[in-house]
């Protein structure tokens, strides 16, 4: 078991090299030029010179990537090229709570309402919840989140005035406002993980309720929801589990769209603001951050697949 | 041993809807097993004997998938009849199932002592342990207290299949259904299991209906025996005169199937000629007759499961007693 974590770390470090570079280098294609960034318009040629030695563009690539990995290997990712030039890992800090907290929060409505659904459906295969579950989920993949955030703003915000927009109110200043703010953005970007998961988890259920184990729970006179929860749920989550992984580090770097229309002060909204005004270090930053969690949340996926799986614990020593 | 039928099976259908439209996996099958009593069911691959004993059992009921007709009346229950509620509860005190394969009957993500205790009733956690350990000792498991950790991917295919039957047996059953129990197990643990079942029916006096594909396994170990075919019996008798004097055409080739102990070695194994019939379009008529050697125009009709006496066979011209 521990000579499997050193193996797993060692993992780890590797794709974290392989993800910074990836990073770096990234970045360092944007089309707008940092020594332009930061000098701004009217500086001659000399004044461009020294600013671009000053930034450590002389340097090659490797030699800058090692600079930057080296510092932010200490907690620093450098400053804003931006004035008031403010500390990216603040920003980034500021901001990646939000991003976070809708993710995990979308992914756990997600999840509420997918499991009892797949179940239900998985139980009754081909049945008239089935059938109906497997049409709102296919309706639900094609619509837009957009779509369905502009019709969520206009129905349980404008409207009915339920919730709140363009607002947020931090965890630090109470959890009550907060969850009542982060309600329906992450409502928004839950629509289309639930439809997701649902399918995914009707499958391997469907599959695994044909298992006999199943039938022989059944037969000690053991109740459907016991089948279902304590015999069929575990040995079905693992594509379920993976998916999870997947979409939580793509959600905290992607709720962009969602984050833009109920005006939320995330990732997404930091990298793009950062992008669009060529703020390299910010943007660099903000990415590496979430590859960082990417990577760790997949790793922690892995180990837990021997939790799931007794049998697959074994085969890993 | 009284003559009052612990299980009594009349005239049950199973119509499975399927792809290629209904099939009758069973189609009209009638006996009794009495209490304490070793019954066994032998037929070919495919012959209905695992649906029948999940029939039996009403693990199969009517449904969307499947429609069942007749009727199963178990220590005074029909089985049938019973609501959802009233079905586990039978199947949580009066009749257990083994299966088999034990690879695939236990849940891998599940330790053994959780299979033995979730559905003991009233039970405090300590007692429920002891109950579970107590099982395991029953079904001859060394070690009973760390077998309870273990996951069923840590025992040999005996082991697991000891714990199935533990598990069958926790709710003290009257009637144990053991589908093929042993024949996903090699030769040497076959006989083990087979011993064991014999035991308990023995020491608890538990009924047991031992379906197998195989005469061998029931030969020797059970009272009576029903030959299955094509969703149908064929013959029902006591087993030494099935054995002795088999009166059913299948009956007497399946016989002739099993090698003998004074056959030469490598002398070739004798198959029944022709295959079983395709169950969603079954022949009219006597179902082994493209088989049979003794078909008649006669067997254009269906042949009735006559009794006479102790036995039933269900053939217009069954072989003579004595042998043919
Ligand atoms: N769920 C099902 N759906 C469709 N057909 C089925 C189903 N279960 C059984 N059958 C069919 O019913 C017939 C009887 O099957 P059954 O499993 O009872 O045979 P068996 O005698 O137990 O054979 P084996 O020795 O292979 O276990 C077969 O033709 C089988 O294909
Ligand atoms: S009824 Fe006819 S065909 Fe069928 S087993 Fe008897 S003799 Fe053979
Ligand atoms: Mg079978």
């Amino acid at each position: 078991m521990a000579r499997d974590l050193v193996k797993r770390l060692i993992e780890l470090a590797l794709v974290l090299v392989i993800v910074s570079m990836g990073t770096f280098a990234l970045v360092d294609l944007m089309p707008s030029d940092p020594a332009v960034v930061v000098l701004g318009e009217g500086h001659t040629a000399a004044e461009y010179a020294a600013q671009r030695h000053s930034m450590g563009l002389d340097d090659a690539l490797p030699v800058r990537y090692g600079h930057w990995v080296g510092d932010a290997l200490t907690g620093d990712l450098g400053k804003s090229f931006i004035p008031p030039n403010s500390d990216v890992g603040g920003r980034v800090a500021a901001a990646l709570p939000v991003s976070a907290e809708l993710a995990v929060l979308a992914l756990l409505m997600a999840l509420v309402v997918a499991i009892p659904l797949a179940m239900w459906s998985a139980y009754r295969a081909g049945g008239v919840v089935d059938r109906a579950v497997g049409a709102v989920t296919f309706g639900v993949l094609s619509v837009p989140s957009f779509l369905a955030g502009m019709l969520f703003i206009a129905l349980f915000a404008q409207r009915l005035g339920w919730f709140p927009r363009l607002e947020w109110s931090r965890i630090g200043d109470g959890l009550g406002g907060n969850l009542y703010h982060a309600f329906l953005p992450a409502l928004t970007i839950a629509l289309m993980e639930a439809a997701t998961f649902t399918r995914v988890l009707r499958g391997d259920l469907i599959t695994t309720l044909q298992e006999d184990f199943i039938l022989s729970a059944k037969a000690k006179g053991m109740t459907p929801l016991h089948v279902l929860f304590h015999d069929a749920l575990r040995p079905s989550s693992l594509s379920l589990v993976t998916l999870m992984g997947i979409s939580l580090g793509r959600l905290i770097g992607s709720t962009v769209i969602v984050e833009y229309l109920f005006a939320l002060p995330g990732m997404g909204t930091l990298i793009i603001g950062a992008a669009d005004q060529g703020d390299v270090p910010m943007v660099q930053g903000a990415v590496l951050v979430i590859a960082l969690i990417y990577v760790l949340v997949n790793a922690v996926i892995d180990l837990s697949y021997g939790r799931l799986d007794p049998r697959i614990r074994r085969a890993h020593v | 041993m009284n003559d009052a039928p612990l299980l009594s099976v009349d005239d049950l259908r199973t119509e499975i809807r399927t792809a290629r439209g209904p099939l009758r996996a069973v189609d009209g099958v009638s006996f009794t097993v009495r209490p304490g009593e070793m019954f066994g069911i032998v037929g070919e691959s495919g012959s209905g004997k695992s649906v029948l004993g999940r029939t039996v059992m009403g693990l199969y009921t009517s449904g969307p998938a499947m429609t069942v007709t007749g009727k199963v009346v178990l220590d005074g229950t029909d089985v049938h009849a019973l609501d959802d509620a009233g079905r586990r509860r039978l199947w949580r005190s009066r009749v257990g199932m083994v299966f088999q394969d034990p690879g695939t009957a236990l849940n891998p993500v599940k330790r053994v002592g959780r299979h033995l205790t979730e559905a003991m009733r009233g039970l405090s956690r300590a007692a429920a342990r002891d109950r579970a350990e107590e099982l395991l000792r029953l079904v001859g498991i060394p070690e009973p207290r760390r077998r309870l950790r273990q996951y069923p991917h840590e025992l040999s295919g005996g082991m697991r299949q000891r714990v199935v039957i533990a598990v069958a047996l926790a709710g003290e059953p009257s009637l144990l259904i053991a589908d093929e129990p042993t024949t996903a197990l090699d030769v040497t643990v076959q006989k083990q299991i087979l011993d064991l079942l014999g035991r308990l029916q023995a020491e608890l006096g538990t009924a047991i209906i031992l379906i197998s594909h195989d005469l061998a396994v029931v030969a020797g170990r059970a009272d009576r025996v029903a030959v299955m075919y094509a969703g149908r019996l064929a013959e029902l008798a006591p087993a030494g005169e099935l054995f002795d004097s088999p009166r059913h055409p299948y009956t007497e080739a399946l016989l002739a199937s099993v090698p003998r102990l004074g056959d030469p070695p490598h002398s070739v194994l004798r198959t029944i000629d022709g295959a079983p019939p395709d169950m969603a379009a079954p022949p009219d008529g006597c179902r082994f007759a493209p088989r049979c050697r003794h078909a008649s125009p006669a067997c254009a009709a269906p042949p009735e499961f006559a009794a006479d006496g102790a036995r039933a066979v269900a053939c217009h011209h069954p072989v003579d007693l004595g042998g043919a």
